[in-house]
């Protein structure tokens, strides 16, 4: 089998493994989301009545071979509480999710390469130490303090930007920013560090040498060694964005996949988070598959060699 | 009119409604043969007036004339039936049969009148029809059921926004308002920042924010609030030892200072509690009546009980830091008397399983009435065939309790039904099921161009009218 068909033929079982783990996983903590649908006073012979009509009461195999049947059949179910079919429930919500990982993306990447390019240029001198620290706040803060720290700031006291919920661009920006604080900061060492290495390279050395200038040499010689790794990064990222960021849309009330699948877990709605980690899933790998093409155009001995 | 939901409602569809979000947006959709007024008076809705018969087991209900649905159909006494035989087909699979399970046979004789007739007479009833479950509905109509209420449904976007328009034909007269923007904001902090920018008209004061609002005489003005028909308590396990023992319930009673959590944690979110039914439901109630803090009695309780002391118990709750910091008071009153309770916190869906299947010693719940009656606090917290979903979650099984409340619920003439009441009450603080914490209060907060607006004693009550806002929403 050509390597690249072998390589998509692997996801079938990835994608399942996960989905079975998170079956198990489901089924094998407490909680029960009947209680939550009956409400705190119901016909006492409810609970029976619901597990019964949403199969619970059936064997866990049983349970199991039917969601694969319904999977064969490209169905996800339907949401126990809303009644909406997961699927059209993810083709809503997945435009915002979109929405949100692009900006954030472009956010982190515009502000990663910027600040890496920064750093190496006055490597040592005040401007490369406060960006240091800064990066280091942003790669240790957790997500929801920040989000939180930022709404405070900007909706709160200065009143600038909405708390929360989506709407035009001013919705957008809180959410994205937190979102890309993390991986802003992994793309800026990343590149500061690439950079400053790439900069000591004989084939650098000889273009300083020619008389290109420092600035013209990084973006020119030096940033084309770093493309491979800042793509495995910014991919592997990416993904993690389009599966929605649990806690950021959470905080921001953003209706996305990530506040569907927060709903469903608390809710113990199990198609629907079924139906999203079979869809995030799908997402990682398709994600990371492209990646790993985007090596063979980043790089011309990798296609040569056809080691895809 | 723009206004917050802390959570989307699950569904709309009246019979299967169970949660307060969905039934006070079903109040605004749909209409009852009767509602509530803002103080929980029965008051007519679709039914212009009705005859109570045959010893409180026969209601004749005559229809107001000329009531639309949505769809254009007229409401007939035929709509009325449907709608509550659908409610009541086990097909339906409802889990709220039991709002009009006691009706026996439903009877339409011409278009107007409905005959409704009950096995046995029963006292609450018309709350009942009242409930968000006993709308009328087109039921004749595929899809989300057509409701007659003073709104239509314009657009559901799930957990963000619900958008309703006013319904120009209402029967009682259309709205003030041209419409409501509902948009659901699970956190507190979130709608109060939306209000303070004046995207958001009215607000439900979030618990985080109440002392800042509460303490600032600028707002005083623009609060409203009112006592929750709510009671907020430990349920102590009554099917398994040690809490089986009534003397060891009522020591763990004596040995808690409500008043003091009320006077320090809670401050002006609640009055403390005394028995199992709020005071506005329990007119005859005195603070003497529960049992108050004395920790020296406890111990001498515990002591006749014969209790090995130190006793350990568990005690589970629905993480949440507030809930936490109240039940850390508590675990440290009961210190002082010997116990030492182990305060185990879990996420809500596993936390009220644990408490169904009997696993906690105590729990810290609350009930919140469906109707503004004494009976709905004392039968489906305390009635034995009511243990489990049925809302019996201690397990407390008396039969001399079960024959009173039963008595009281049959019981049509006010005074000796009151007085039934009261000996229920009563049976239930000796036996002590319950420890008695408080009953919240609901404080909402209205932008200075809202009139005509108070907060309701039910969920359910407001149909928004009356309201008016003096200026167009930006």
């Amino acid at each position: 089998m050509n390597p690249t068909m072998r390589r998509l033929f692997w996801m079938i079982p990835t994608v399942l493994g996960v989905c079975f783990i998170s079956f198990i996983l489901m089924k094998a903590v407490p909680g029960d989301p009947v209680y939550g649908l009956i409400g705190e006073h119901a016909d006492p012979d409810a609970v029976e009545q619901y597990r019964e009509k949403l199969g619970l009461n059936e064997n866990i195999g049983l349970q199991w071979l039917r969601y694969m049947g319904l999977l064969l059949r490209g169905d996800l179910g339907v949401s126990y509480y809303t009644q909406v079919p997961v699927a059209e429930a993810i083709r809503e919500k997945f435009p915002n999710t979109l929405l949100l990982a692009f900006t954030a993306l472009g956010i982190s990447l515009v502000g990663g390469v910027l600040f890496g390019f920064l750093g190496a240029k006055y490597r040592g001198g005040w401007v490369d130490r406060a960006l240091l620290f800064f990066i280091t706040l942003a790669m240790s803060l957790p997500l929801f303090w920040l989000g939180l720290i930022l709404v405070l700031v900007f909706a709160y006291y200065l009143q600038w930007l909405p708390p929360v919920g989506m709407g035009d661009w001013r919705h957008v920006l809180l959410p994205a920013v937190t979102l890309a604080s993390r991986s802003l900061a992994g793309i800026a060492r990343l590149m500061r560090s690439s950079l400053l290495e790439a900069m000591a390279e004989p084939h650098v050395l000889v273009a300083r040498a020619k008389g290109l200038s420092a600035g013209t040499v990084m973006f020119r010689h030096a940033f084309r060694n770093i493309a491979i790794p800042l793509v495995t990064l910014a991919g592997a990222d990416f993904a993690g964005y389009l599966n929605g960021s649990v806690l950021t849309e959470t905080i921001f009330g953003w209706d996305g996949l990530g506040r569907y699948a927060m709903t469903a877990i608390f809710r113990r709605d199990y198609p629907v988070l079924l139906g999203t980690v079979f869809f995030g899933a799908i997402v990682f790998v398709v994600m990371n598959f492209l990646v790993d093409l985007s090596y063979a155009l980043l790089d011309p001995r990798l296609r040569k060699n056809k080691q895809l | 009119m723009r206004l917050a939901l802390s959570e989307d409602p699950i569904t709309l569809d009246p019979a299967f409604i169970t949660d307060v979000n969905a039934g006070a947006l079903s109040a605004k959709l749909f209409d009852g043969l009767v509602r509530f007024d803002a103080a929980g008076a029965i008051r007519p809705c679709l039914a212009k007036s009705w005859r109570v018969e045959d010893g409180g087991k026969r209601y004749v209900f005559t229809l107001n004339e000329g009531v639309r649905f949505h769809n254009g159909k007229t409401l007939t006494a035929q709509d009325v039936r449907r709608s509550f035989e659908r409610l009541l087909d086990p097909a339906t699979a409802s889990p709220r049969r039991w709002v009009l399970s006691r009706i026996q046979s439903i009877q339409t004789p011409d278009e107007r009148n409905v005959i409704l007739k009950l096995a046995e007479p029963f006292a609450p009833f018309l709350n009942m029809l009242a409930m968000p479950n006993a709308s009328i509905v087109d039921a004749s109509s595929p899809g989300r059921p057509v409701g007659t209420g003073p709104f239509l449904l314009e657009r559901w976007e799930r957990d963000k926004t619900l958008l309703l328009k006013r319904n120009p034909d209402y029967f009682d007269g259309p709205a003030n308002i041209q419409g409501v923007e509902y948009r659901i904001l699970p956190e507190g902090w979130a709608g109060y920042t939306e209000f303070n920018q004046g995207r958001l008209d009215i607000l439900a004061v979030p618990q985080s924010h109440m002392d800042t609002l509460l303490s600032d005489p600028k707002v005083a003005p623009r609060l409203r609030h009112r006592t929750g028909l709510n009671t907020y308590y430990l349920g102590l396990n009554c099917q398994r030892p040690p809490l089986s023992n009534p003397q060891l319930r009522r020591a763990l009673a004596m040995a808690i200072d409500r008043e003091k959590i009320v006077r320090v944690l809670l401050k002006q979110r609640g009055i403390p509690a005394h028995g199992p039914v709020p005071p506005e439901l329990d007119p005859g109630q005195k603070a003497s009546q529960g049992r108050p803090y004395d920790p020296e009695g406890a111990k001498a309780l515990l002591q006749e009980a014969g209790v090995r002391l130190p006793l350990r118990l568990t005690l589970y709750q629905a993480s949440s830091q507030e809930a936490l910091e109240i039940m850390e008071a508590v675990q440290d009153y009961l210190a002082k008397v010997g116990v030492r309770v182990q305060i185990v916190q879990r996420e809500w869906s596993s936390f009220k399983e644990a408490v169904l299947r009997g696993e906690a010693d105590m729990f810290f719940l609350s009930w919140w009435a469906d109707y503004p009656d004494a009976e709905n606090f004392l039968f489906p917290n305390f009635y034995s065939g009511n243990t489990g979903a049925g809302g019996n979650k201690t397990g407390f099984s008396d039969p001399v309790f079960d024959a009173w409340i039963l008595q009281a619920a049959s019981q049509t003439d006010d005074a000796r039904r009151q007085a039934l009441n009261r000996q229920c009450i009563a049976r239930i603080v000796e036996a002590s099921p319950w420890i008695f914490l408080w009953h919240r209060q609901d404080w909402a907060i209205v932008q200075p161009w809202v009139e005509d607006w108070e907060l309701s004693a039910v969920y359910n009550a407001d149909k928004l009218t009356r309201v008016r806002l003096l200026k167009d929403p930006a």
